[in-house]
Order: structure tokens, then sequence, then C-alpha cells
């Protein structure tokens, strides 16, 4: 029983998905090009895939230290790394791309919206925009899939192109909202949790924000609400064995995807430990950890062979990545930039809004932590328990990894929105919560309100630098 | 429908509360780093700039403070240049000049006919002022070594600027190198040219040099050496020898000079005119300020229309149907309506 049965849940499921179409629809309206965080390098990457070229097996730099060839001398070291990982690319149709987006970027006043980018509009190369800085260290996964979907219009401007993938991200938020509604009906028996979850997913900005930008974030977060709604399923006893090993099996492609989603490895494990029958659960488990821990190991090996920097160079290199990332800067910045920052966080909403989210995401998880401890009709403890897992594992990720960037965030956004909702709307009683979840809905309106027309329009058109 | 109604009024609310935040023209930079130095007494530094609105009634300026005494600024605004005619003075009084990296604000009568005009203020001091102008050069700009911690001594310096290794991080990592900023402790007014050569480090190959002044001044500043773009910049090896006049020397640390390098291109938007000193024209360059005129709803809706266009429109009908549709969501069940 999820709360949603029958008619009500068609309908439901309609008006969920009819609403967060035209809520992504605004933000791919709103949010001006090349707005999305890392966007430029990202398009670069997939548009080299579009034109088949494989994203491993590229050409190394030679840098002959003090030898006869330097190759820095002559290319930026952003075009070097991008042959580095692309097959069969030539530096001259590297700089091409790198040359047609930094035009399209000039164009379309990129420069007057980012003030840590500098006026300047007449740059060369990506060096130029943030030096020493790539998008090829990231895995392929998402790359390739956008490679893919920007085949049939690898000739148009790289404007279209542009419009062309963001619309692959809204097809992405759409599913995520799906299987949040999903994953709903799993953690709730109650028809107001179950939407009220759902809302805070498909309304929650900076993801709806994410819906609208070319960011391997946005199939990060897609795959971790599929896999926790997966290992949920199988938690809530509806799903056969088959469900956990798609589970585990999308866990291990998402570490091709982003090592944000190293923490649904932790789901899939919580899930094989606590959810299975007692006479299979050791050989299962056993199983489960050996394979899990040759996949993570041969991902491991390839993230280091692609030069990626969520690896650490030795272990002071990581002792120092980790007491950044655990300090209060870091996450002071990482609570700024997932409830709202601006034109690549180089602008903010007013500080009070972030001291009303930090309370109520305060409230709300402990109110949820106390529901595992505390019956809560209509809540599923197992699953709520997992997703507060996957919450404290993806802020360890980001310890771990020394920044505090909201969107690290995302392959949890599932969970937090479970979260929210148990804890908001479970305490209150059965005859309450329908009230409740109007005034969670209104909560949730207003500050996207606040967010787009009072932060990211205003901040995109109206104030540009000179 | 009345809830959606209700939150796109706070929208609007929102949208409109940005009316008087918006300058007329701004110069945003997240990271200051090259200050002009102090303001000396008969140096005025200004700037130029186009106004976009009617009713230009304020200027703020960012300064820093660097030490010294606080003396007032006066300002001055002037239609089109350095020699046009006076149309706005100001003063700040030393005790409201800002006591942090901060914003000062000259205030004046409103210009109703402001729209489109070419402006020009400029700053002056009495003597040299405890506080220092930002200055924003326009170029990719590359931080080879931060502003150091002592006065190095001697008319001549020398040193390299190298690439990695044997450095951390090379000195100069992009090309169409142009321009070369030395951190500046002292030039007296009356002092001589300030002179840069630059020469291949390997060969002794002379390739570029640049003067600076004589008559430009400066304590506790940068000062912008440029020359002809020098396009294999990239990741070289160049010796440099900086020459100063009688009482000049630069600020750095144990290392070297501070030095900032700007490459590539110069293009910035045509609202901004340039920075002078004593009238005549600083190249390349900006004092960062920001200036206000119109604070009506109609000036800010004519930005967003300019600006935001059609993609604003649609993104508000989208979004004002997703509040509709997600307002339904609240309703009863339909087994209970049934």
């Amino acid at each position: 029983m999820s709360g949603l049965e029958g008619a009500d849940r068609r309908r439901v499921t309609r008006l969920v998905l009819v609403a967060a179409l035209l809520h992504g629809l605004a933000y791919l309206f709103a949010v001006a090009p090349w707005m999305g965080e890392d966007e430029p390098w990202h398009m670069e990457y997939a548009t080299h895939v579009s034109w088949l070229h494989r994203p491993w097996g590229g050409e190394p730099a030679r840098l002959g230290a003090g030898g006869e060839v330097d190759e820095r001398t002559s290319w930026p070291t952003s075009q070097l790394q991008v042959r580095r990982r692309m097959a069969g690319t030539s530096m001259e149709e590297i700089a091409h791309e790198q040359g047609e987006i930094l035009r399209s970027m000039a164009e379309h006043d990129y420069y007057r919206r980012v003030d840590w980018a500098g006026a300047v509009r007449d740059r060369t190369d990506f060096d130029q925009v943030e030096p020493f800085f790539t998008a090829t260290s990231q895995p392929p996964g998402y790359y390739t899939l956008l490679g893919a979907w920007l085949f049939p219009v690898r000739y148009a401007s790289v404007e279209s192109q542009l419009v062309w993938a963001r619309m692959l991200s809204l097809l992405m938020y759409l599913a995520s909202v799906w299987v949040v509604l999903q994953l709903a009906c799993c953690a709730f028996s109650d028809r107001s949790l179950v939407i009220g979850a759902t809302l805070v997913f498909a309304w929650f900005p900076m993801n709806a924000r994410l819906g609208a930008v070319v960011n391997n974030d946005v199939l990060a977060r897609t795959i971790g609400a599929v896999v926790l709604a997966l290992c949920a399923r199988r938690l809530a006893g509806d799903g056969s064995r088959g469900t956990l090993v798609l589970a585990a099996s999308l866990a291990a492609l998402g570490l091709l995807v982003k090592s944000t989603v190293m923490s649904l490895a932790g789901v899939v494990v919580l899930t094989l430990v606590f959810g299975g029958g007692v006479s299979t659960r050791l050989r299962t488990v056993v199983l489960g950890l050996g394979a899990g821990a040759a996949v993570v190991a041969g991902i491991l090996w390839m993230w280091h062979v692609q030069h990626s920097p969520v690896l650490p160079r030795n272990l002071d290199a990581f002792l120092a990545r980790v007491q950044r990332g655990a300090s209060a800067e870091t996450f002071r910045e990482l609570w700024h930039t997932f409830v709202g920052g601006f034109n690549w966080y180089s602008r903010e909403l007013p500080s009070w809004m972030y001291t009303v989210a930090a309370i109520v995401a305060g409230l709300a998880g402990l109110s949820a932590f106390s529901a595992l401890f505390h019956t809560r009709r209509g809540v599923s403890r197992p699953v709520l328990a997992l997703c507060l897992a996957l919450v404290a594992m993806q802020v360890a990720l980001v310890i771990l990894r020394g920044e505090g960037q909201g969107r690290y965030l995302m392959p949890a956004m599932a969970a937090l929105a479970v979260v929210f909702a148990a804890g908001l709307l479970a305490p209150l009683s059965n005859f309450r919560r329908p009230a409740g979840l109007k005034l969670l809905a209104m909560m949730l309106f207003v500050y996207d309100a606040l967010f787009l027309w009072g932060g990211l329009v205003p901040n995109e058109c109206l104030v540009w630098g000179s | 429908m009345v809830r959606a109604f209700v939150i796109a009024l706070v929208a609007l609310f929102a949208l409109f509360s940005w009316r008087e935040d918006l300058p007329d023209v701004e110069i945003r930079l997240a990271q200051r780093t090259t200050q002009a130095g102090r303001i000396f007494g008969d140096h005025p530094l200004g700037q130029g700039f186009v106004c976009e609105h009617d009713g230009l009634h304020a200027v703020d300026v960012a300064l820093a403070p660097i030490g010294g005494t606080a003396l007032a600024l006066d300002f001055e605004l002037r239609r089109d240049g350095p020699q046009g005619e006076v149309l706005r003075r100001a003063r700040l009084e030393a005790d409201k000049l800002p006591a942090s990296d901060d914003w000062a604000r000259f205030e004046f009568e409103p210009i109703e006919d402001s729209a489109g005009g070419r402006f020009y203020f400029s700053l002056a001091s009495a003597d040299r002022n405890a506080h220092s102008p930002w200055v924003r050069y326009r170029g990719v700009p590359y931080v080879v070594r931060p502003w150091g911690d002592r006065a190095l001594d001697g008319s001549v310096i020398e040193g390299e600027l190298l690439p990695s290794p044997p450095r951390t991080r090379t000195d100069l990592h992009h090309g169409d190198l142009h321009t070369l900023a030395f951190a500046m402790n002292y030039v007296h007014p009356q002092a001589g040219k300030m002179r840069l050569e630059l020469s291949d480090a390997r060969t002794g190959e002379r390739l570029r040099s640049a003067e600076v002044g004589p008559g430009i001044p400066c304590d506790t500043g940068w000062v912008f050496f440029s020359f002809e773009k020098l396009a294999d910049s990239r990741w070289r090896a160049l010796r440099y020898r900086v020459e100063l006049p009688t009482g000049a020397s630069l600020i750095g640390n144990a290392e070297g000079p501070s030095i900032v390098a700007y490459h590539g291109g110069s293009s910035v938007p045509d609202d901004v005119l340039g920075a002078t000193c004593a009238g005549a024209e600083l190249p390349q360059r900006d004092l960062v300020f920001r200036a206000w005129s119109s604070d009506t709803r109609s000036a800010l809706l004519a930005r967003l229309g300019e600006r935001g266009g059609w993609r604003i429109v649609g993104a508000a009908i989208a979004w004002f149907l997703a509040l509709v549709v997600a307002s339904r969501l609240l309703g009863r069940p339909v087994e209970e309506r049934d």
C-alpha cells in the first residue's frame, strides 16, 4: 500500500509529470546559455564524442622537461588534456571547438555575468577562462550518452547543440521525478507524504535548475534516484533479487559517470545486508561485497589512468583534502551552493534565506531521524533509514573530496526529498497531513519564486558587469 | 489558481525588489588584485563611462585603505571627458571614507537627461591619501607573484619568468603576453620614466620593451608595462629588467618582485571609457566603480526585456502553469471526490 492507488495514482502521476515538465521548461527558458557551472567544458567533451572520437586512448602531451619538445609551449594545457583523452582528435580540431564555444560565450554575455571570469571578451582557449582545468579528467559515462544524443545535431551551431543537450537534462529531470514518485510510494503509505516527497524533489530549485544545464551531475542525480528506488523496493519487500542485481549494476555503472555516486555502493551493500532473506543473506553478502570490491578497484584504476582529480596523489594530499573538506568554510560553501548560487556561484541569495533553509532542514533532519525510533504512521523505517544513510554517506564523500559544491549532493537528492517529507509531515496526525502538505507546498513554491525571480533571473539578466 | 496567483505576486515582488539595486554601469570583480595606489594631491584619478538611463545621481568607487592618514576626497563629474563641463561636485570627508575594503559613495543632484550620455568623474585629494581605488586592467590576468611583504632596493631589478620545472607552477601560462604589472612602492610625481626590458632567458635576444611616465606617480599600487603582444609566451623562459627612476622602488618578497602578467584580448563592453591620471589617459584600464541612475520599474523591465527577451516570457508562462498544475496535486484524492 502506498497511499496512492488505482485512478488516483494515475492522476497524481500525470499531474506530477506535467507540473515537473512545465517547471523544468521554466528553468530551461530562464537559464541563459553557458550559465551552468563548467558547461563549456562538458559540452566540449561531449561534442568530441559526438564526432565519434573515443573517450579513451588519446595522445598524451610531450612535456620533455628540459628536453627537445615541450608541447605546452605550443598549445594550451586544456587542449592538450583533451587530446590526451579523445582518440583521433587533432589539435586544430580541439582548438576550433574551444574557439566556437568561446565565441558563443562572448556573444551571450557570459563574461558580463560571471564575476570572477573578468570582462574581457576575446579569448582564444579555455585556459584563459580557468587555467589548469578540463572536463576530460571525468569518467566518460555521461559524455558517451550525451555524445550519442548530440550525434544527430553535430553539424548544427554550438548554440543549437547546447539547447539540444539541455533538453536531455530536462528529460533526465522528468525521469528522476517519476522515479522519486515510485521511491516515495515505497517509503510511505500515506498520500500526503508521497506527494510531499515528490514535490520537494521536483520543486527544489537547484535540482530543477540541474534539469536545464549540461553537467555530469545531472546523470549522477538520476542514477542516484534509480538505485535508491530499486533498493527501497527491495527493502519494502516488493522487489526480487533481480531488483538488487539491477541496482548493483547501475551503481557500478554510475562510477563511470561521476565519483560522487560512490555512495550508492554503500546503499547497495546496506540493502544486501538488511534486505535479503535470512537463509541466503550470508552468501549474498559475501558474493556481493566481493564483486563490489572488484568493481570499485577497477573503477579506481580507471580514474587513476584518466588523471582524475578525485584521487589524491599521496597521503599528505589526502589528509590536507579531508582537513579542508571538514572545515566550516567548506560546509558553508556546500550549503550556500546547495540552497542557491547563481552565475557560476559568483552570486548568492540574501543571507537570511540560507539561515531559514538551515533551520527548516535541521528540523526536518532531526524529526526524520527520530522517526527511526518512534512509530510514525505510514513511514517505512527501513527505507527512511536507507535514505538517511545515503545522505550521511554523500556528505562524507564531499568531506573526502575536500570541495563543498552543492551539486555534489545531488546523487542523494531523492533521499533528501524523502527525509524532508518524513521529517516535516510524518509527525502530524493523518487528519492534519493534507494541511501540512499544503503548507509544505506553499513553502516550496515561495522558495522557488524567490530563487527564480528574486535570484536567478535578476542575476543573469539585470546585473551585468562592464 | 488563487494559490498560483499569490505565489506569482511573491515572484513579482521579489523581482521588483531589485529596482534599487541595479547599477547603471558597474565593474564587477570577484577578486580585486590590482590597486591604483594613493591619490596624489595634484594628480586626480578619473574614469569615463556611458550612462544607460536618465537620472544619474551617484557614483560608487571601490576603495581600499592601505595605511596612512585618511583625507577628504573631492569628486567631480564632467560631461564627455576630463576637459568637459563640470556638472556636479561632491565631497566625502575623511571620517566618511570606508574603514575596510568597500565602496565609497558620491551622491549628487540627479542629472535628468543622462541616458546615452558620456560622463567622466575624477577623485582628488589635498595630499597623498590613505585610500587607494581598485583598478581593473584589460587582459587575462595571471598572478605570477602576489603583493609582497617588502620593498626591493635598487634602481634596477632583474629576474626571470620561468616554466615548471623549475617553478612549481609556470610563470607564463598563456600565449599573447602583452603587459606585465609590477607592484610599486613609490614613484614621485616628478620622477622620470620607468622602463621594462624583456629578453629570451636562454638566448638573451631582446624581445620587448616598455616605458611608463614621466608624470605618472604611484604610491603602493601597481604599474602596468604594456608592449606589443608576444604570441609565443606560453611556458616560456623570459628575463626581465626593470629600470626605476631615482627614489622609486618595487614591492616583492624573498623570491622577487610581485608581478601580474596579462595575456590575450582586451575587449570590454563599450560603456566603460577608461581611466585617467591628472587628465592623461591610462591605457587599457578602468577604476572599479559603479554608477546609479533611474530606479524605476520601467527601467528594470526595459533591461529585462532587452537582455532576457522571449526566454523570460516563456519562463514566466511555463512557471505559472507549473504552479497551477502542481496546486491541483494538493486537492483530495479522486475516490474521495467521487
